[in-house]
C-alpha cells in the first residue's frame, strides 16, 4: 500500500511532459533485429516509423489547438475588453466597480495531463493576440506570499527583457519582489512601447494595446493555499488603478472550488465569467477519427490494444495525452517487428515486396491470416503460394490493394452504420463512434446481437424518423469523395426520393405501422395478448402498405452494404501487417507495480528464468537471491517479527542445502558474519521495497506492513 | 455639533466642499476627523483608530481627505506587508516620495530592518523635507495584520509620535474591534472611532450617485428603493448591492426599451424585475456572474425556470465527469470517512445482519452524527478494501489506480492529513459535500445512502 | 517640538488668537508624556526628589546608581523623569557633565541594536569605526573608556530605559547585566534608570543581574483626589499667561473656570474619574472638545463633552453586530443557542446551518432563506470580523473543510440582546427567535 505515495506521484508528475520526452530518446536504437543486429530493414522499418509518426503528431497537434479553438477566443476576446477605459496618470479618478478584478474562470476537466498542454496553448494565443505579459502560476511553487509575488514579478520582469532585447540587464534577483516595483516597471514598459523609436525587432508589439493587461495564470486553482491566495487577490484589487490585472483560474473541478478558497470578502473583489473547455472525450474521438479511423495512415490498432486504451482513458484518467502515448508505443511496437515494414504508403510497400528476399517472405507466409487465406485456394495454387516467391510477391501486392480499397469504403460506411444506429433507443450499436468502431474490430458487425437488435427497431421506424436518419447518413458521407461512396449516396438520395413521392397516397395505411410499434413495446402483458397480437401481425404480414416494402427494400440494401463493406478485418488475409493485435501492451500502459515486485520475490524464476530457482508446491530453494528467502519467510509472521528468529530462519534454509555435511547444526548457536551481512541486506532491502518499517513497540521487532497477495 | 467655517481647520474652502461631496453621509465623521487632524502646523491627535463593517467607506474616507487637502501622508495596507520589513520600506519609500522605477533601478529609500532603523530613517526624512512643522500621517489598513508581526511593532506604531520625536499622525483602519488588538506590554490606547454602517436612506443617496447616463435621477433613485427593498435584509455590504444593483438595471429598463412600459409605471417595472431579484437573492454574495455575463443568461433565459437553471449550472452544481474509478475511489473514500470504521463489517460483508439502532444509540447518534461533525481521517488500505467491495469486477491494484488517488488529492476532493511517515501512516479525508456525493453516485448507479451509517 | 512659528503681534486676529489656542492645548493634551504641573500633588514630590539627588549625586560626584521607575500607565513615570531632567538642566555644569542616553524597549528590539544606539547617542561611531570586539562587556567598556578621554574626569551617562520590562526579554539580559555591572563596579559614573509598568519586573530578572541592581525603586500611582483631577483637568485647559492676546486669554481661562465649576461637566468627569483615574483617559476625553474649538465654535459646549463621553465608552462589539445583516444576525443568535446547548463545546458551521434552516422551516412565512453557500459567505464574514474564532487545535488553514471547522462564539447573551434591541428593523420572529434563548 505504502507505495501508493510514490508510485502515483511519480506517475503524476511525469505526465503532462511526457509526450514531449517520447521523441527525445531516439527510437533507431530500439530497432533491432532477433539477433540484436541493426541490419537494412530494421533501419528502414524505423524510418517509416519515424515519418509516420511525425505526420500523425502534427495532425494531432493542428487538432489540439482548434478543439479548445471556440472556449480559447471567447477568453481571449473576454481579456481583450477587461479594462476598457484603463490608463495611467490620474490615479484617484477611477469608476467605483474599479477594485473588482477581471477574472476568467476556465473549467479545464479533471485530465490533469492534457492541462499543461492547454495552457501553454492559451498563453501562446493571448501572447500573440492581446498582451505580451502573461505569468503563469502553479499551486506547488506558491506556498507562501513571498513565492508568489516573486513568481508573478519574475516573469512579468524577464519577459520585458526577452521583449525588446535592450542593454539594460535588470538583475531582478536583487529587486524586492513588491507590486510598487512592478507599478514602476509597468509604466515605464509602456512608455517605452510608445516611444517612436522601435527596433524592427519589435513589429509584433505594436499590435498591442497602448496598456496590455498583465494576465496571471493560475493552472490548479484548487492546489492553491487559501490564505496565499486570498492575500495575493487582495493586493492585486489595491493595484488595480495603476495595473489593468487579469486573473485566469483553472479550475479543474467545479467553480464552487473558488468558494471553498475565498470568504466574501476576497470573492467580491473578483468579476468573474466562466468558460467551459471541450470535455477531453470531445476530444478524443476527434483524435481517433483523424487518427485511426482515416485511409491517411496505414497504421491501425487490433480490437483488444484499442478496447484496452480505451479503457485506460475512460476507466483511470480522462487523459488525451496519455492515450496518445499509448497510439505512438503501440506503433512503435508494430514496426519493431517484421511486417511493419510494409505498412507504408503503396509505392515504397510495393517496391519493398519486390526486393523482399526468401527469408522475409517465410516470415509473412506465417501469419495465420495468410495461411487461412492459402487453405481456401485450389491445392496447385496453394503450393505456388507456398514455394513461388514471385508469385507470392504479386499475391501480397494486390491482396494489400483490396485491404487498402477495403479501408476507403470502411470509414465512410462505418459512420454511416453510426448515423444510422446511433439515435436508436437504447444504443444497441453504441452511442459512440468509438463503440461501433471497437466492435467492428472484433468480429463481423452484422453478426452482433446488437446489429440484429438495431435492424429490428430501424424495420419498425415510422417514415419521418427513417427519412431523417437517412439524411444524417447522406450527410455523413459526403464528407468522401470516393467513387463508390458517392453511388452508395445516390442509391440513398434516390430512396429517400422516393419516400418522398410516395406521399399522401400512402398517409392513411401507413397510420397503422407508426403506431402499430407503439403497442408492440407496450403491451407485453399477459399472454393472450401476446398471441392475438402475434395473430395480427402475422395478419399485418399479409398487406404490407406501401411504406413498408420500400423501408424494407431500403434497410436490405443498407444492411447489403455494410455486410459487403464492414467485415471485420481479421478476417482479411495479411491485415496483421497494417493491424497491431498483441496485447502485451496491456503490461507497458497499465503496470501493476506491487504485483510485479511481489512475483519477483515470491517466484524469482519468473523473472529470472534460472532452472535452479524452478521451485515446486512454493517452497524457496536455498539458491535463491536472499531477499526473496527473507521475504519469504516474513509472509509467515505476524505483524510483529522479531529479528534474531527471522535471521535464525534465514540461516537455516541457506544452510538447507548443505544439511548433509552437517554445517548446518555446528553454525546454529553462531552466526559466521558473511551469512549476517547478507541477511541484513535483505531486510533493508525489504524496508526499501515497504514491506516492513522498524517500530518503537518492541525491541529487536519490525512491523510488517503488507497482507495478503493482490 | 456643525462643522464651523471650515477654514478655521486652515483648509481652502473650496478643497472641503469638494471632499465633503466625494464622501456622502459622512459629514460627522470627515468634520471630526479635520477637528483632530487640525492645521497641519498643529499638533494633530497622535493615534486614531477608525473601525467599521467592509464598504463603510474608512479608507475611502481617509484617503480622500488626505488626497485632496494634499497632506503629507503614507497610505499602506498592511496585507502587502507580509514582513515587516515591506512595512517599513513601504512606509519610508511613500514619506520620501520614492518610487520604485528603472531609473533608481527598482531599490528602496533605505534598507531598515528594524524599528529602531525605521524610527531613525523616517526622522531624518521628514527633516530633509522640512516638515517638522507639518503633520505626518501614516494610515495602515487592515490593521489587525499589525498583530501578527513581531509583538514590538504595533505598539511602536501607537507611539510613533512620541519615538519619533516628530508630528506624527498614525491611522489604524480596519473591521475588527479595539478590545483584540490590546496585548503584550507597551500599547497606548488609540483615540477609537467608529464607522457605523450606512443606514437605508444613505444607501440610496450613495448609490444615486452611480446613475447611469440616459436616465433621470429619480428613475434610478425608484430602481435603487426596489433593489434595497429586496436586499437590505440580507445584506448590507455597500458594494455588494452597488454590485447587484448596476447588474440588474439593464434587465429593470428592458421594458422601457421594448417601449410597453414608461419610467412613469413603476408598478409594471417593478412587476417585471421582482422576480429576477427574488432569485438574484439567492447567489446574493457569491459573485459568480459578471454583468456581461448575467445579461446574457437573462437574454437566453425567457422562462424564469430556465434562467434559475442558467444559474444553477453556475453555481458549479453541475454534476463533474470523473473517470469510472475515479467515482468509485470517491464513493468508497466518502463511506470511509463518514462510517465508523467498526460498521465496515456490517456494510460490506455478505449477509451481515441487517443494521438496528437502540433508541440511546439514536439519541447518541443525533448528537454526533458524522454528517454534523465532518469527515473522519482513513488509512489507505480501508480505502482500498471498501473500494474493491463496492466496485464491479475485478480491479488490478495498478499504478494507474493508485496516481488516480493522488489526483483526487490535488482536485482537492480529498485531502492527506498530515502524516510523518510516508509507508503506512497516509491518511486521508474526503472533502466532499453529501448532495454532490449522491450525483456522483448516480451516475455509477450506486445508492449510496444504503452504505450511510447516519441513515440507516 | 514646542518651539513654534510666532504669529503677528500681540493683539492678534480672531483667527490666530484661536489658532494659537490650538497650538497651547495640543501641545498638553494631545502628547501623553507632555509635563502638566499637578502643582501641589505632594504624593509626586517625595520620588520627584529622591530622583532629583540620585541623578545629581551622579553628576557631581561620580557616583554610579541603578534605579526603577514603577508605576501604571498614565501615572506619569515619563513626565516625572523629563520634569526632573528639565529641572537639572538648567544648572550648566550638570548640561556639560552628563550624557544622556535614551533607549526604548519598543525600539532596542535586540542588544545587538541597543548597542549600536548607545553609540550613536554617545556619537562614538568614528571612534568606535569598524573595531570588532570579543564580547559585549568590552565594547561598552570601550564605549565608556572613551568618554574618559577627551574630557577632563570621566564624563557621566545617564541611562534611561522605557519600557524595561522588555529589556529583560532579551537574551540573557546582556545588556542589563552590563549595565548594572558597571554601575556597582562603579566603573565609571553611570545612573541607569529604569521605567516600566509592571510591578513584577524584578522577578523577570535573572539571578546574577538582580544580584547586581541596586534594589532602588521608585512606585508611582494614579491616587489623584478628584479635586486634583479637576485641578489637572483645568491645568490643562487654562492659556498660560504669557499667551500674546492677554485680553483672550483672560476671557478663555474665565471660561475655563466656569466650566469646571459647570454641575454637568463636573458630573461626567466625576464619571470618568470613577472609571480611572488615569491622566492620558482625561487627556483622551478632551481630545475632541479641545479640537472642536474655532471661531465659530468659541466655547467648549457640554454636548462637545458628552459626546466625547460617549465615544470613550461606547462599546464596541453591539456596534459591530449594528453592522451585520439579518442573515448574519440569525447566525450569531443560532450560534448563541447551540453554545447554550452544549455548554460553550465549539460547534461547526454545519451544526449552526442546521439550526438556522430549523428556525427559517418553522417561521418561513417572514424570514428569507438563504442556500448553503450563501449563508456559508456569511458566516465567514462573521469569523472575518472576529465575532467567532476558531476553538483551539482547530486546523487553520484551506486543509481541512471550512464547514467543520470546530468554533466558538465571542459574543455574550447581553451583548447581542443589546444589539437585537438597538437593530434597525430587526424582523419580530427573529425577535423572538433571540428571546426564547
Amino acid at each position: 500500500m505504502s507505495t501508493s505515495g510514490s508510485v502515483s506521484k511519480a506517475c503524476f508528475v511525469f505526465k503532462p511532459k511526457a509526450g514531449k520526452r517520447k521523441k527525445k530518446l531516439n527510437p533507431a536504437d530500439y530497432f533491432v533485429d532477433e539477433s540484436g543486429a541493426r541490419t537494412e530493414a530494421t533501419r528502414a522499418r524505423c524510418e517509416t516509423y519515424q515519418i509516420l509518426w511525425e505526420d500523425m503528431n502534427k495532425d494531432i497537434e493542428a487538432l489540439q489547438t482548434d478543439i479548445h479553438k471556440k472556449v480559447f477566443d471567447d477568453l481571449v476576446g473576454y481579456v481583450g475588453s477587461t479594462h476598457p477605459g484603463f490608463c495611467l496618470g490620474e490615479e484617484i479618478q477611477h469608476k467605483v466597480s474599479s477594485n473588482e478584478i477581471p477574472t476568467a474562470a476556465l473549467v479545464t476537466g479533471v485530465n490533469m495531463p492534457d492541462h499543461g498542454m492547454i495552457f501553454s496553448n492559451l498563453t501562446s494565443l493571448l501572447q500573440d493576440n492581446i498582451t505580451p505579459y502573461v505569468a503563469r502560476l502553479q499551486a506547488k511553487d506558491c506556498s507562501a506570499m513571498k513565492n508568489i509575488m516573486s513568481k508573478v514579478i519574475m516573469q512579468f520582469m524577464d519577459n520585458k527583457e526577452l521583449l525588446d532585447d535592450d542593454d539594460d540587464e535588470v538583475q531582478v534577483k536583487r529587486i524586492s519582489p513588491t507590486m510598487p516595483v512592478l507599478c514602476g516597471w509597468y509604466a515605464d514598459s509602456v512608455k517605452r512601447s510608445q516611444s517612436p523609436n522601435k527596433s524592427p525587432s519589435k513589429k509584433r508589439k505594436t499590435s498591442y494595446g497602448q496598456y496590455p493587461p498583465l494576465v496571471i495564470v493560475m493552472e490548479d486553482l484548487e492546489g492553491f493555499p487559501a490564505q496565499v491566495l486570498q492575500d495575493f487577490i487582495i493586493i492585486c484589487s489595491q493595484y488595480l488603478s495603476r495595473l489593468p490585472l487579469v486573473l485566469v483560474f483553472g479550475i479543474a473541478t467545479t467553480v464552487t472550488a473558488v468558494h471553498t478558497l475565498l470568504p466574501h470578502s476576497v470573492s467580491s473583489l473578483l468579476c468573474m465569467e466562466k468558460f467551459q473547455a471541450q470535455p477531453s472525450t470531445e476530444y478524443l474521438s476527434q483524435v481517433i477519427n483523424k487518427t485511426l479511423l482515416s485511409t491517411k495512415y496505414p497504421f491501425k490498432l487490433g480490437h483488444r490494444v484499442f478496447q484496452l486504451l480505451l479503457d485506460i482513458f475512460l476507466y483511470h484518467d480522462f487523459s488525451v495525452v496519455n492515450f496518445i502515448r499509448g497510439l505512438q508505443f503501440a506503433m512503435l511496437e508494430h514496426f519493431f517487428n517484421d511486417l511493419g515494414m510494409l505498412c507504408c504508403g503503396v509505392k515504397l510497400r510495393t517496391s519493398r515486396i519486390r526486393a523482399m528476399d526468401h527469408r522475409e517472405l517465410e516470415a509473412i507466409r506465417k501469419t495465420s491470416s495468410f495461411r487461412r487465406y492459402v487453405e481456401l485456394q485450389k491445392p496447385q495454387e496453394q503450393r505456388d503460394l507456398l514455394l513461388n516467391d514471385k508469385l507470392t510477391k504479386d499475391v501480397f501486392i494486390s491482396l494489400l490493394k483490396d485491404l487498402d480499397s477495403y479501408h476507403t469504403m470502411c470509414y465512410p460506411i462505418l459512420h454511416c452504420l453510426h448515423a444510422l444506429t446511433c439515435g436508436l433507443p437504447r444504443h444497441p450499436l453504441g452511442k459512440q463512434l468509438r463503440e461501433l468502431y471497437s466492435l467492428v474490430l472484433e468480429s463481423n458487425v452484422w453478426e452482433t446481437q446488437g446489429y440484429k437488435d438495431a435492424f429490428n427497431l430501424l424495420r419498425l421506424m415510422a417514415r419521418d424518423d427513417l427519412v431523417s436518419v437517412l439524411g444524417q447518413c447522406v450527410e455523413k458521407l459526403e464528407g468522401w469523395t470516393e467513387s463508390d461512396v458517392s453511388d452508395v449516396i445516390m442509391e440513398v438520395q434516390t430512396y429517400m426520393a422516393q419516400l418522398d413521392s410516395l406521399g399522401d397516397g400512402s398517409q392513411e395505411e401507413q397510420e397503422e405501422p407508426e403506431e402499430r410499434p407503439k403497442e408492440r413495446l407496450s403491451k407485453t402483458t399477459k399472454l393472450h395478448d401476446l398471441q392475438n397480437r402475434l395473430r395480427e401481425s402475422a395478419k399485418q404480414k399479409k398487406k404490407l402498405t406501401k411504406y413498408e416494402v420500400l423501408r424494407n427494400k431500403i434497410l436490405d440494401y443498407l444492411d447489403e452494404i455494410f455486410r459487403t463493406h464492414l467485415p471485420s478485418p481479421t478476417t482479411l488475409p495479411l491485415h496483421e501487417v497494417y493491424y497491431y493485435r498483441v496485447s502485451t501492451l496491456r503490461r507497458h500502459m497499465n503496470a501493476a507495480p506491487r504485483a510485479a515486485i511481489q512475483t519477483a520475490l515470491s517466484n524469482p524464476y519468473y523473472y529470472l528464468q534460472d532452472e535452479t530457482l524452478k521451485s515446486e508446491d512454493g517452497t524457496i530453494p536455498n539458491t535463491a537471491p536472499d531477499v526473496c528467502i527473507a521475504y519469504k519467510l516474513h509472509l509467515e509472521c505476524g505483524r510483529l517479527i522479531n529479528l534474531y528468529d527471522w535471521l535464525q530462519a534465514f540461516v537455516m534454509l541457506v544452510h538447507s542445502g548443505e544439511e548433509n555435511d552437517g554445517a548446518g547444526t555446528s553454525k546454529q548457536n553462531k552466526v559466521d558474519e558473511v551469512l549476517q551481512a547478507r541477511f541484513i541486506r535483505a531486510v533493508s532491502e525489504l524496508q526499501f521495497l515497504g514491506f516492513i518499517k522498524p517500530t518503537k513497540r518492541k525491541t529487536d521487532h519490525v512491523a510488517r506492513l503488507t497482507w495478503g497477495g493482490c | 455639533m456643525a462643522a464651523g467655517p471650515p477654514t478655521v481647520f486652515g483648509h481652502p474652502t473650496e478643497q472641503l466642499a469638494d471632499l465633503y461631496s466625494s464622501c456622502p453621509s459622512r459629514h460627522d465623521l470627515v468634520t471630526q476627523l479635520l477637528a483632530l487632524f487640525g492645521q497641519n502646523n498643529h499638533l494633530s491627535c497622535p493615534r486614531v483608530f477608525l473601525y467599521g463593517p467592509t464598504g463603510s467607506g474608512k479608507s475611502h474616507v481617509i484617503s480622500s481627505i488626505l488626497n485632496t487637502l494634499k497632506l503629507p501622508h503614507a497610505l499602506v495596507n498592511c496585507v502587502e506587508c507580509y514582513t515587516s520589513r515591506l512595512l517599513y520600506d513601504h512606509i519610508l519609500n511613500q514619506v520620501a516620495l520614492v518610487t520604485p522605477a528603472p531609473d533608481n533601478d527598482y531599490t528602496n529609500y533605505s534598507r531598515c530592518d528594524n524599528m529602531n532603523d525605521f524610527v531613525k530613517t523616517l526622522r531624518t526624512i521628514i527633516e530633509d523635507r522640512e516638515l517638522q512643522e507639518e503633520t505626518m500621517y501614516i494610515v495602515l489598513d487592515k490593521a489587525e495584520r499589525l498583530r501578527e508581526m513581531d509583538m514590538n511593532i504595533l505598539p511602536a506604531f501607537l507611539r510613533l509620535g512620541e519615538l519619533t520625536g516628530c508630528n506624527v499622525c498614525v491611522v489604524l483602519l480596519t473591521e475588527i474591534v479595539w478590545e483584540k488588538f490590546r496585548a503584550g506590554t507597551g500599547m497606548c490606547e488609540p483615540l477609537v472611532l467608529h464607522f457605523p454602517d450606512y443606514t437605508k436612506d444613505e444607501l440610496l443617496e450613495i448609490l444615486s450617485s452611480d446613475c447611469p447616463t440616459g436616465y433621470t435621477k429619480d428613475f434610478y433613485m425608484s430602481y435603487v428603493n426596489i433593489v434595497l427593498s429586496v436586499f437590505y435584509m440580507a445584506c448590507r455590504n455597500l458594494n455588494e448591492i452597488r454590485h447587484l444593483a448596476l447588474l440588474n438595471f439593464p434587465k429593470f429598463c428592458e421594458p422601457i426599451k421594448k417601449g410597453e412600459a414608461t419610467e412613469e409605471d413603476v408598478h409594471k417595472l417593478w412587476r417585471n424585475i421582482e422576480p429576477h431579484l427574488r432569485k438574484a437573492l439567492q447567489t446574493v454574495y457569491l459573485r459568480e456572474v459578471s454583468s456581461a455575463q448575467w445579461e446574457r443568461m437573462q437574454e437566453g433565459a425567457a422562462t424564469q425556470e430556465s434562467s434559475s437553471a442558467n444559474i444553477k449550472t453556475l453555481t458549479g452544481k453541475v454534476n463533474m465527469e470523473l473517470p469510472f474509478y475515479s467515482k468509485f475511489l470517491l464513493i468508497a473514500a466518502y463511506l470511509a470517512s463518514y462510517n465508523p470504521a467498526r460498521t465496515d463489517r456490517r456494510f460490506f460483508l455478505k449477509h451481515a445482519g441487517k443494521m438496528k439502532k437502540t433508541v440511546q444509540q439514536m439519541k447518541r447518534d443525533e448528537r454526533a452524527s458524522s454528517q454534523l461533525l465532518g469527515p473522519k481521517p482513513f488509512p489507505l488500505d480501508r480505502l482500498m478494501a471498501i473500494f474493491y467491495s463496492i466496485v464491479e469486477g475485478k480491479v488490478a491494484p495498478t499504478a494507474n489506480i493508485y496516481s488516480q488517488i493522488s489526483s483526487l488529492v490535488t482536485l482537492r476532493l480529498m485531502t492527506q492529513v498530515g502524516s510523518d511517515d510516508q509507508l503506512d501512516g497516509a491518511k486521508f479525508k474526503c472533502t466532499v459535500g453529501l448532495d454532490f456525493m449522491r450525483s456522483i453516485a448516480r451516475t455509477v448507479n450506486f445508492d449510496i445512502i444504503r452504505y450511510l451509517y447516519d441513515f440507516v | 517640538m514646542s518651539k513654534r512659528k510666532s504669529t503677528g503681534s500681540a493683539a492678534m486676529s480672531e483667527g490666530a488668537c484661536y489658532s494659537e489656542l490650538q497650538r497651547v492645548l495640543r501641545e498638553r493634551v494631545y502628547k501623553i508624556s507632555a509635563p502638566c504641573d499637578v502643582a501641589g500633588e505632594n504624593d509626586l514630590d517625595k520620588p520627584r526628589r529622591h530622583l532629583l539627588d540620585l541623578i545629581q549625586r551622579c553628576s557631581s560626584m561620580g557616583e554610579s546608581n541603578s534605579a526603577l521607575i514603577i508605576g501604571p500607565r498614565g501615572a506619569g513615570k515619563t513626565m516625572l523623569l523629563s520634569s526632573v531632567l528639565a529641572e537639572l538642566k538648567e544648572n550648566r555644569d550638570f548640561r556639560d557633565n552628563v550624557l544622556e542616553v535614551h533607549l526604548n524597549g519598543l525600539l532596542q528590539t535586540d542588544d545587538r541594536i541597543a548597542l549600536k544606539e548607545i553609540t550613536r547617542q554617545l556619537q562614538l561611531e568614528n571612534v568606535v569605526g569598524n573595531r570588532v570586539f570579543g564580547s559585549f562587556a568590552d565594547n561598552l567598556a570601550f564605549l565608556l573608556e572613551a568618554l574618559k578621554k577627551g574630557s577632563r574626569d570621566s564624563q557621566a551617562v545617564l541611562f534611561v530605559l522605557e519600557e524595561f520590562d522588555l529589556f529583560a526579554h532579551h537574551k540573557n539580559q546582556t545588556l542589563l547585566y552590563n549595565l548594572f555591572d558597571v554601575a556597582q563596579s562603579q566603573q565609571a559614573p553611570i545612573t541607569v534608570i529604569g521605567l516600566t509598568c509592571r510591578l513584577d519586573v524584578i522577578e523577570l530578572l535573572e539571578k546574577r543581574v538582580k544580584s547586581r541592581f541596586s534594589h532602588r525603586q521608585i512606585h508611582l500611582f494614579n491616587s489623584l483626589t478628584f479635586d486634583q483631577y479637576l485641578r489637572v483637568f483645568r491645568s490643562l485647559l487654562v492659556l498660560p499667561a504669557e499667551f500674546r492676546d492677554k485680553k483672550f486669554c483672560g476671557k478663555w481661562n474665565k471660561h475655563v473656570e466656569s466650566l469646571s465649576d459647570d454641575p454637568g461637566v463636573t458630573s461626567i468627569l466625576r464619571k470618568l474619574y470613577d472609571t480611572s483615574k488615569d491622566i492620558r483617559t482625561l487627556k483622551m476625553f478632551l481630545m475632541l472638545p479641545v479640537a472642536r474649538i474655532c471661531p465659530s465654535h468659541p466655547r467648549l459646549e457640554m454636548s462637545d463633552f458628552v459626546e466625547a463621553h460617549k465615544i470613550l465608552t461606547a462599546d464596541s462589539k453591539s456596534n459591530t453586530l449594528h453592522g451585520l445583516s439579518v442573515l448574519e444576525l440569525c447566525l450569531v443568535v443560532a450560534m448563541r443557542r447551540l453554545s447554550d446547548v452544549f455548554v460553550n463545546q465549539p460547534f461547526n458551521f454545519q451544526m449552526v446551518y442546521n439550526e438556522y434552516q430549523k428556525f427559517v422551516q418553522t417561521r418561513s412565512y417572514a424570514v428569507q432563506s438563504f442556500d448553503r453557500p450563501v449563508v456559508l459567505k456569511a458566516f465567514e464574514h462573521l469569523q472575518q470580523m472576529e465575532l467567532v474564532r476558531a476553538a483551539e487545535g482547530a486546523g487553520i488553514g484551506g486543509r481541512g473543510q471550512k464547514e467543520f471547522r470546530p468554533m466558538l462564539l465571542m459574543i455574550d447573551k447581553s451583548q447581542l440582546m443589546q444589539a437585537i434591541q438597538k437593530y434597525p428593523a430587526c424582523p419580530t420572529e427573529v425577535k423572538h427567535w433571540a428571546n426564547t434563548l
